[in-house]
């Protein structure tokens, strides 16, 4: 067969990418310009959506936004230790600490997140441990319903996808570049700043973004570990069903999104500059 | 102790804190669920599998159940057709427009949370999402 034939195999996930994702994104797009009067909305073009957007939500995009860094920065951090560990650092453990990583991807999403809320929670674990241990005699909230519990959970929950693209890239890595690094005189550690982490960038920069997207857009885990409120993707949920105002929500959306790949350009800039050697 | 021992020992401290983080979670779930008390905490107060037979003579468990099934198993078998198609096309091309071809069929992996946002996105993407996770 010649390349064109071959190229067909690209039809099914094109059209499942164009009717699936980029439709429903371009309406959205669209949508967002648009009016509502009287719980209708109606075809215009207006940014007024888009300038409430940051009158009304400045702050809890901002706070969004803070969280998600947060969640993005620790996620990768430790995820980049963890899967140098597994390539360099544990031998023929790598593949056991490998198998742990994926199995715990296939815990459910709300699963996790009720083993937090029994763990962080006012009847949970650490609650009745420190009341147990007599250091406390009322049980503490502020390990849940607080942007801690937030971090805490999506972070266990973005672990193992940060940990897959970095220990992808790391394994990439031939095992004689290193080695001629060290026979040319180079210490454990510079070897590992000057080799390992620039080859490794893109991974890190895939784990970076995968992990800061699904945390500043996530609206169940702050919900049931956060108190509710505060993150963006809780006000867009309620734009879509009680506030009946989809071009609010789009916009709304379409902003959060802009500005999330816009951190994430400067970071990826920072990172590529930081990481030469 | 040498420096290479003491990093040795920090890496190990290190491996075995992300294991326990990863795992000890989900193995608290799985410890309550034997557990008699209904609230999670301890001390434990005795074996049951009362939970399980509850939860298998609940009615609406088993269609639910059978509904996740089908899902899953629809999901699975229509994304790996596709995905094999599309991964065969993608290796026998140029490899750089290959690699701009797959960013751009990966790229709704990047927003699935972000674009559940939208309505559209919660009735196409969170069922798939969430069958997947």
């Amino acid at each position: 067969m010649n390349m064109r034939s071959w190229a067909l195999g690209l039809l099914p996930a094109g059209l499942v990418w164009v009717g699936l994702f980029v439709a429903p994104l371009a309406y959205f797009f669209a949508i967002g310009f648009w009016s509502v009067k009287a719980r209708i909305m109606r075809p215009d073009f207006t940014i007024r959506n888009y300038i409430a957007t940051f009158t009304d939500y400045g702050d809890v995009l901002a706070s969004t936004l803070m969280i998600g860094l947060i969640i993005a920065i620790a996620t990768t951090i430790v995820a980049y230790a963890f899967a140098y560990a597994i390539r360099f650092r544990t031998g023929r453990w790598g593949n056991a600490l490998l198998l742990i990583t994926l199995i715990t991807l296939f815990g459910g999403y709300l699963v996790k997140i009720y083993a937090w809320k029994s763990i962080l929670g006012r009847d949970g674990i650490i609650n009745n441990a420190l009341i147990g241990m007599g250091l406390i005699n009322e049980p503490l909230t502020i390990f849940i319903y607080s942007a801690g519990g937030v971090v805490v959970t999506l972070t266990y929950f973005l672990l193992p996808f940060a940990v897959l693209p970095i220990y992808g890239s790391l394994r990439a890595i031939p095992d004689d570049l290193i080695e001629a690094a060290r026979d040319l005189g180079a210490s454990p550690f510079a070897a590992a700043r000057d080799i390992v982490l620039p080859l490794c960038e893109r991974g890190i920069a895939v784990a970076f973004l995968l992990t800061f997207l699904i945390s500043v857009g996530d609206y169940v885990t702050p919900r049931f570990v956060g108190g509710g409120a505060a993150m963006m993707g809780h006000f867009i949920e309620t734009q879509f069903s009680f506030g009946f105002n989809w071009p609010m929500g789009s916009a709304m959306s379409f902003t959060l999104m802009a500005v999330s790949l816009l951190i994430f350009i400067v970071i990826r800039k920072l990172l590529e500059r930081a990481v030469r050697p | 102790m040498t420096v290479s021992a003491l990093s040795r020992g920090l890496w190990l401290i290190f491996i075995v804190a992300v294991i326990i983080f990863l795992t000890l979670p989900i193995a608290l779930v799985i410890l309550f669920s034997f557990n008699h008390s209904a609230l999670t905490s301890f001390p434990l107060t005795g074996f049951t599998l009362d939970w399980y037979a509850r939860l298998f003579a609940n009615d609406s468990f088993w269609p639910a159940l059978w509904n996740s099934t089908i899902i899953a198993v629809a999901v699975a078998v229509l994304s790996v057709a596709t995905g094999v198609f599309a991964a065969l096309a993608l290796a026998r091309m140029p490899i750089g427009r290959a690699g701009v071809l797959m960013s751009m069929l990966a790229s709704p992996m990047m927003l699935p949370a972000l674009s559940c946002g939208s309505s559209a996105c919660r009735s196409v993407f969170t069922p798939l999402f969430s069958a997947i996770s």
